[in-house]
């Protein structure tokens, strides 16, 4: 769908659940200039949702390991970051442990993940972020 | 409160014009008053400097486009005392094919300082279309939205030079018309670095959005698909790659 953009450094994908458009996208890059992907997502208010939002993630933690592997295949340099900004988030420091968000991709990439509203990071995975 | 404020304290006043010009609208009721109280008006022209963002909605009713003709004879004297307008807005208008001078008369004032340009619901030839987007020589950005499409009468015109920058496309009603138009700006000289498409008004994986995906692919990096899908987009949409 994305494979003739082969200068894509960054791509933001539409606000919604994971789905399989998503893969489709996914799969589709082939940009070895990639640095980074960003996820808008909704709300994320209790540990319930959080929980199911980590299982929904699975699918898409295996395309980011599969597109990491896939452009360095074909001479991809760069650290892959991927952004997942929430829209609406209740920022309890220690709420939601987001490790968990991810974890095969953040083995080869960046996790970040952002309060979109307030524009604050929540969470790196490669600096420790101090939150209040 | 910025209004209340330049009202009890003078030195607030230039800090809160600024704020309060910088992002303005003229539409068919305030227009009168634009003109007699601030363009006509020596004490208060200074007002036009603060404009930054210029949106212009005409003639909205019983669907009437407001002509760029029209706007050159009407809003033309408004439009020329305003010389720092960085964001131009264009709504319901109708785009026709206009000489270099004709769109000087409207344009000239702002023509170096605009870096971008918006138009939504117009109506235009392809030809209009170009001559309109060339004629300013710095805007990085376009922003594009619900047009109707009309037969050029004449040639297209040249591009000075490449389309570049961002070029956001938003069609929420669907128009046999699009195809046409999006083929024909693929085909201009472009180096657009970005795009920007709404998927709710654009639907992925439509001809319509495919043949958006053909611009610029030498330069484009950044895609931005905006917008909000539907919970039926969700992860128990089959996937497709387990489709086939």
């Amino acid at each position: 769908m994305i494979s003739h953009f082969r200068m894509l450094r960054e791509l933001q994908l539409m606000e919604t659940r994971p789905n399989s458009t998503h893969e489709v996208l996914l799969s589709s890059i082939t940009s070895t200039e990639l640095r980074k992907v960003i996820f808008p997502v909704g709300y994320m208010y209790n540990s319930w949702i959080f929980a199911a939002r980590i299982r929904e993630w699975a699918v898409i933690d295996k395309r980011l390991c599969d597109l990491v592997t896939r452009l360095g295949r074909t001479g991809y340099r760069h650290t892959l970051e991927v952004e997942v900004r929430f829209t609406e988030i209740d920022r309890a420091p220690g709420k939601y442990e987001f490790t968990q968000f991810l974890p095969e991709f953040r083995k080869k990439g960046v996790v970040t993940i952002i309060d979109a509203v307030h524009d604050l990071v929540l969470h790196s995975s490669v600096v420790k972020v101090e939150l209040r | 409160m910025l209004i209340a404020c330049a009202l009890v304290a003078t030195w607030w006043t230039g800090p809160s014009q600024r704020r309060l010009f910088s992002s303005v609208s003229i539409d068919d009721k305030n227009y009168p008053r634009w003109m007699n109280d601030i363009v006509l008006s020596e004490s208060k022209t200074h007002l036009l400097q603060y404009i930054r963002s210029l949106r212009h909605c005409c003639g909205s009713t019983n669907g009437y486009k407001y002509s760029l003709r029209t706007l050159s004879k009407g809003s033309g004297e408004c439009f020329s005392a305003i010389h720092n307008v960085r964001s131009l807005e264009l709504a319901n208008i109708r785009i026709e094919h206009l000489s270099k001078e004709g769109l000087h008369g409207c344009f000239s004032a702002f023509r170096e300082t605009l870096t971008s340009l918006t138009l939504r619901a117009f109506v235009t030839s392809f030809a209009a279309f170009v001559s309109m987007i060339d004629y300013f020589p710095n805007i990085t950005a376009l922003q594009l939205g619900l047009f109707e499409l009309e037969p050029d009468e004449g040639p297209i015109p040249q591009l000075s030079q490449p389309l570049r920058g961002r070029i956001s496309i938003y069609l929420p009603l669907p128009s046999s018309c699009y195809l046409i138009f999006i083929d024909r700006l693929a085909k201009l000289d472009q180096e657009y670095e970005e795009l920007v498409i709404d998927p709710t008004s654009i639907p992925l994986r439509t001809e319509l959005f495919n043949r958006i995906l053909q611009f610029s692919t030498g330069t484009i990096k950044c895609l931005r698909l905006l917008g909000k899908l539907k919970r039926e987009h969700s992860l128990h949409t089959p996937s497709l790659l387990h489709d086939s």
